[in-house]
């Protein structure tokens, strides 16, 4: 079941393109997929008004095996607007259950075994942003309240080779350095790629760990 | 006679169709061409709308109205800020031959304010 479920999730992501913002515009829908050796994501997100969205989201934590589902609320606390650059700085707050799968996955016939022990948990979350169209950097926290809390952060520097127009492929590379503390090997440096053209994005890249990251993101 | 002509085609409606409205919208904040996608789809819901067109170089956004139509300044500055942006100038001209109104048919909007 695990398997096929990671599976699911992986197709998804074949399928679907990162973002990064939890917000979009005022009934914009967006659908991302995150996937790293820490972690697979699947969210989405409706934009219900310029400052507010809502939105569901599944995390797959392989280290733990566990999985996390929450609905989570997205509020833009701040915006900077200028000619040549914007800024923005978001809270997201989640609730929903914790659920770990089993050591014995495949003692049934390979049909896999969830544990029903699920639990509740909550997050919170703020992110940051800011970019021109040379530049970008941005930040991310996430804490995760339960039995078997976690905390993430992340940040990001880019860089784009060329100013691509609106209607043309974006190409930006970048540098994501990201710190798990609750593992051994608290840090990981992913070099990688991202494209986009107008409303879909796609990640890709290798950490300093060995492992393969791949994102994608697109906007309805 | 010949009065009665003209009446009779212009009451048919054969006379030249009103102009569309040509409209140029200085923007702040036009930066990443994948966030922009939400101003194209936010203005082309509206039905006075013909065409828009983003231009992240010039930082504005175009929009073109049906004939007969138009969009007054509060629905533009209305609609660019529910995209996420700010509204800095708008310039309008119903001169269908000119691709773009010149800078003297611009409005400086004073209440735009580039934080939100």
């Amino acid at each position: 079941m695990r398997r096929s479920v990671a599976f699911l999730l992986f197709s998804l992501s074949a399928l679907l393109p990162v973002y990064g913002k939890p917000l979009t515009y005022k009934g914009g829908t967006l659908v991302e997929t995150r996937n790293n050796g820490a972690e697979n994501s699947v969210i989405v997100t409706h934009t219900v008004t310029p400052r507010m969205a809502l939105g569901a989201r599944v995390d797959y934590f392989s280290g733990d095996e566990e999985w996390l589902t929450t609905v989570t609320y997205s509020h833009l606390l701040k915006r900077w607007n200028t000619p040549d650059s914007q800024a923005n700085v978001w809270v997201t707050l989640g609730a929903g259950v914790m659920s770990q799968s089993g050591d014995n996955d495949y003692d049934n016939g390979g049909m896999g075994n969830l544990n029903n022990d699920a639990e509740a948990a909550a997050t919170i979350g703020i992110s940051a942003d800011w970019e021109t169209r040379r530049w970008y950097l941005s930040y991310e926290n996430r804490f995760i309240a339960s039995d078997d809390s976690k905390f993430h952060q992340s940040a990001r520097v880019g860089v784009a080779p060329y100013i691509g127009s609106y209607n043309g492929i974006n190409t930006w590379l970048m540098v994501q350095v990201d710190h798990r503390p609750d593992e051994d090997e608290s840090f990981a440096v992913t070099p990688f790629i991202r494209l986009y053209n107008q409303r879909i994005m796609g990640e890709i890249g290798i950490s300093t760990r060995g492992d393969v990251l791949f994102n994608a993101s697109v906007q309805f | 006679m010949r009065k009665l002509a003209i009446s009779t085609v212009m009451a048919l409606g054969l006379t030249a169709p009103a102009a569309a409205e040509n409209i140029l919208v200085g923007v702040n904040g036009l930066v990443c061409a994948f966030c922009v996608h939400g101003i194209e789809a936010t203005f082309k819901e509206q039905p006075q709308v013909e065409t828009v067109k983003v231009d992240l170089d010039e930082k504005t956004v175009a929009v073109v109205t049906k004939a007969k139509m138009t969009l007054d300044d509060a629905a533009i500055e209305h609609l660019i800020t529910e995209a996420g942006y700010t509204p800095i100038k708008i310039c309008r001209t119903k001169d269908a031959g000119r691709a773009a109104p010149t800078e003297s048919e611009c409005k400086q909007l004073k209440t735009a304010s580039s934080t939100q």
